[in-house]
């Protein structure tokens, strides 16, 4: 029973999608003709009717006749049984030998690996079609020999795709956790690896189908194969084209069915690849903000009151202004919000720093603010301002156009930024091309300026390096030069320095200081670090469970916390706990979306939670003029302490 | 007294016995047949049963590399490994199997230590399939123990890797490092990724085990600031070699080598007091 349903779930995964639904189904008919040709068949493939020789197609003869006046359509059909056999037999083989094989060197290395990719270089370099020759002349024109051939002369370039891809992911660092787990090669390779690749398999898998296809259609075309009158399509190619001047026709449907069948497996694989891919990936980075204000959030949206902004003006000559935004996601429980009325501005030259624990929405701020929310969320209340423009009606082109110029981006991981097949000095032209149009001298020499903006020591030398031949703290210098090739008016650093030594680290909080005196840049610094945001930032928002819960100069937020969670999350500090005794910490987790209590969110883990804390939702308010806080207590603990 | 000798392999082993970890004179070279420099050059250092010892250094200074010939993730060029007592350098198969159960790892990066393609619970499940029989139900319950060692609530166990903030995902990683409950774990970097509330709660969770199970770490950082929480020993790496060695005390109180002093600058406890032995 359960197995039905799955295959129920499957089917309706697979029907979704046209470009896998498509040419399943073709492929599905074709089977279903060949192999069922003896029932279904209208005419044995050898009956010939000498009246209608070359006849065009009719109801008698849907697809015509050949030159003996046999039907074109009952032939095709007897001959692809042996077509899909004969591409069976060989693409399961380079599979089988393939597949594991590469996996295993892949992830082992080794003396095995250097034995086998140089026998790969020699099978590779034999003439496949004089051993297919020679082994038909063996085998007194046996397909399956021949078959069995091109199965194996196919493993060497089957076997590199799938070890150059165990390659790349056997550096995931999860791959490294499993064998420290003790899972053997093998596991490790069922479990972590050929998942990840499946979908590239199943592509050249594809492109082997059609590979064997033509070569089997050749063999029989040239008679080496299926003997005739035997029906094989590429013996019904041949003896159409020993008429063609007295009729095309028979060489059409023949034609166009190898045709079909080739383009049928290729769409296919690249179907199911995406598919495959879709799985697990859940984000998509092309996907754009969208914005729907009429339907709103599933949470009662209009039980929370309007954020107090009118701290808001504090910034000068703002760049980016987010009023109010909600960002919603569809998840398996339905629409939950990730963040929830968050308002910020960021104005010329400014820095604005968002702090707060794991998982509390400080990226999603960012990224709605990009454009760059992940697949199936959304900006579902509130605007977004980017130099005075609403940009909720944005598509993808106008994002792409937006993102590359006005806004950047430079995130935690220097390194997944920057390509690694190609120089530094390619990929900083090419950042500078997206954005104006320059010859490749004039590139290169804007790269240079560039490099030496990020205070790159020797520019002309890191130009012509690749990523992987630089420190990370270099590799952060060039994503941010990348970042500022298209004189970005707002950049957003996404946790810039966590991946970095704490030597480093300074000195890119300084650099990103330094860049934003010389060009008047906005900041936005996304951190948890506390040390970042002192030396970083103008002002600092403090997020909890998708809410800002204190912002204000960052001295005063610092020196003078009002929320309690600031307190604790000050606190928190390492650096400033005493040694041989617990650091402090704040107990408890942050609620994910969709758990957030109603009053406020940070109840459960606050030690000065009283009554009032949990009935309603907390507004933001403006105690004093330095001071916005969502809390109960501000304004009066406030009053106390002036 | 600390020590800028590299070569120095006289360290104290405890009263008790021998240490449970031995890495002597150990050479790693990424190149074939050991050309080119090594990653790391004759390093030697020992950890005693219940005991921290901090791998300190910047990026390249080799501080990974001996963490991952430690685990046999790198083979070793020269020099011995012995986990108690026994020589596990060249440790493979079955034996590096078993050698599992007690050396676990918790890696530094929380996004790429995790199988997007697997739930939680099965990537929490894998050291037991591999090492027990152990029926669903109590795969599930050890499941159950260790995310609520790490603060997790147990329905993460059905939930996909990208679904949690990489805070939460590095917690993962650590119980999934605490399932086999290990003799020694190879700690690189493992809160340099998480916010401040989070690393204390990851650095006191660390003390705690330690206290609760007798677990020794070699702890991996660059953060001589997160290090003083942990270690009792400090091991100073500079590129690929062992330039300062000694209680963590006589590491702060009287750093030799210039790359040290720079490390507590950084991690601005300059001058501080020495601060006092656990
Ligand atoms: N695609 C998604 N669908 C549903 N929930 C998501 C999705 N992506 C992230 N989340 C959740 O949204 C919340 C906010 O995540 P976000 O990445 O903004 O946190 P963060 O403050 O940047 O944390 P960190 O400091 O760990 O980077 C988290 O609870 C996370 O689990
Ligand atoms: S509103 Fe209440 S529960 Fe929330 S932070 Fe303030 S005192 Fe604590
Ligand atoms: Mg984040």
């Amino acid at each position: 029973m359960p197995d039905v349903s799955v295959l129920r779930r499957v089917l309706r995964r697979v029907l979704r999608r046209p470009r896998i639904a498509i040419p399943a189904v073709i492929l599905l008919l074709e089977l279903i003709a060949s192999f069922g040709a003896r029932w279904l068949a209208p005419y044995p493939p050898q009956q010939a009717d000498f009246t209608a020789a070359l006849a065009g197609p009719s109801a008698k003869h849907p697809l015509g006749t050949d030159r003996l006046g046999r039907d074109v359509l009952s032939r095709l059909m007897y001959g692809g049984a042996d077509t899909f056999r004969e591409i069976a037999i060989a693409v399961v083989i380079t599979l089988v030998v393939a597949v594991p094989l590469g996996l295993v060197i892949g992830l082992r290395r080794g003396p095995l690996d250097a034995v086998l990719m140089r026998t790969a270089d020699v099978v590779m370099s034999i003439p496949g079609i004089i051993l297919l020759l020679i082994v038909l002349a063996l085998f007194a024109q046996s397909m399956t020999a021949a078959m069995v051939v091109i199965g194996l002369l196919s493993v060497p370039g089957m076997m590199r795709v799938v070890r150059s891809a165990t390659l790349t992911v056997g550096r995931e660092t999860y791959v490294a956790a499993a064998r420290v787990s003790g899972l053997g090669t093998w596991r490790v390779a069922r479990r972590h690896v050929l998942p990840r690749i499946t979908g590239l398999i199943l592509v050249n898998a594809a492109l082997a189908c059609v590979g064997t296809l033509l070569i089997a259609s050749g063999i029989n075309a040239i008679g080496l194969g299926v003997k005739p009158p035997a029906p094989s399509w590429g013996g019904m190619m041949a003896d159409a084209s020993q008429t063609l001047n007295e009729s095309v026709w028979p060489a059409i449907p023949t034609g166009g069915l190898i045709a079909v069948t080739a383009a049928a497996l290729i769409v296919l694989g690249d179907g199911l690849r995406d598919m495959l891919a879709e799985r697990w990936s859940g984000a998509s980075a092309a996907a754009p903000a969208r914005r729907r204000r009429a339907s709103g959030p599933a949470v009662a949206a209009a039980a929370v009151p309007e954020s107090d902004d009118a701290w808001l003006p504090a910034e000068p000559n703002p760049v980016v202004r987010l009023t109010g935004v909600t960002v919603t996601a569809d998840t398996a429980a339905g629409a939950v919000d990730l963040i929830s009325d968050v308002s910020l501005t960021v104005g010329q030259g400014r820095t604005v720093g968002l702090v707060g624990e794991s998982g509390c929405g400080k990226s999603m701020t960012g990224l709605a603010l990009l454009g760059l929310l992940p697949n199936g969320a959304r900006v579902s209340l509130g605007t977004v301002e980017i130099d005075g423009v609403d940009v909720g009606s944005f598509d993808a082109v106008k994002w792409r156009a937006l993102r590359g110029g006005t806004i950047a981006f430079v995130s935690q991981e220097p390194m997944v930024a920057l390509d690694p097949l190609f120089t530094i000095g390619h990929l900083l032209r090419e950042a500078v091309r997206t954005h104006e149009k320059l010859s490749r001298r004039q590139a290169t020499l804007r790269a240079r300026e560039l490099l030496t903006q990020v205070q790159i020591p020797d520019p002309d030398r890191v130009l012509k390096l690749r990523p992987s031949q630089i420190s990370g703290g270099m590799a952060q210098r060039v994503s941010i030069a990348v970042a500022l090739a298209g004189r970005p008016r707002i950049l957003v650093a996404d946790e810039p320095t966590t991946a970095l030594d704490v030597t480093v680290q300074r000195e890119i909080v300084q650099l990103l200081r330094t860049i934003q005196r010389d060009t008047g840049m906005a900041l936005l610094m996304i951190s948890h670090d506390w040390d970042v945001i002192a030396e970083a930032c103008d002002t600092a928002l403090v997020m909890y469970a998708g809410q800002v819960v204190e912002a204000g100069p960052t001295d005063r937020v610092m020196t003078a916390p009002v929320h309690p969670y600031t307190r604790r999350l000050l606190a928190a500090n390492p650096r400033l706990a005493a040694v041989g005794e617990p650091i402090p910490t704040i107990p408890g987790t942050v609620p994910p979306p969709g758990q957030w209590p109603v009053g406020c969110h940070f109840a459960d883990r606050c030690p000065d939670r009283v009554d009032r804390c949990t009935q309603a939702p907390i507004a933001l308010t403006r105690p004093g003029d330095d001071v916005v806080a969502r809390c109960v207590l501000a304004g009066e603990e406030l009053e106390v302490s002036s | 007294m600390t020590t800028t000798d590299a070569t120095d392999t006289t360290d104290t082993t405890d009263a008790t016995g021998r240490p449970l970890l031995d890495v002597r004179g150990l050479s790693v070279s990424y190149h074939r047949r050991g050309k080119g420099t090594p990653a790391i050059r004759d390093v030697s250092l020992d950890i005693r049963p219940g005991e921290t010892v901090a791998l300190v250094g910047e990026s390249g200074s080799g501080k990974s590399t001996l963490g991952r010939a430690v685990l046999g993730l790198t083979p070793a060029t020269r020099g011995t490994i012995l986990f108690d007592g026994q020589d596990v350098t060249h440790a493979a198969g079955a034996r590096r199997r078993e050698l599992s159960k007690s050396v676990q790892a918790v890696f530094q990066d929380p996004n790429g230590s995790l199988n997007p393609a697997l739930t939680v619970g099965q990537t929490l499940a894998e050291p037991l399939l591999v090492h027990s029989r152990d029926e669903r139900s109590v795969v599930l319950e050890r499941i159950r123990e260790v995310l609520a060692l790490v603060g997790l609530p147990g329905e993460a166990a059905g939930r996909y890797p990208r679904q949690f903030s990489g805070g939460q995902r590095q917690r993962i990683a650590i119980a999934r490092a605490l399932v086999m409950s290990p003799r020694l774990i190879v700690c690189d970097e493992p809160v340099s990724a998480l916010d401040l509330s989070v690393q204390a709660q990851v650095l006191n969770l660390f003390t705690t085990l330690q206290r609760e199970t007798g677990v020794s770490y070699l702890f991996i950082s660059h953060d001589l600031a997160v290090v003083r929480h942990l270690a009792q020993r400090i091991v100073v790496l500079y590129r690929g070699d062992v330039v300062e060695k000694g209680t963590t005390e006589e590491v702060y109180a009287d750093a030799r080598h210039p790359y040290t002093r720079r490390l507590l600058a950084a991690a601005g406890i300059e001058g501080a007091p020495a601060p006092s032995a656990r």
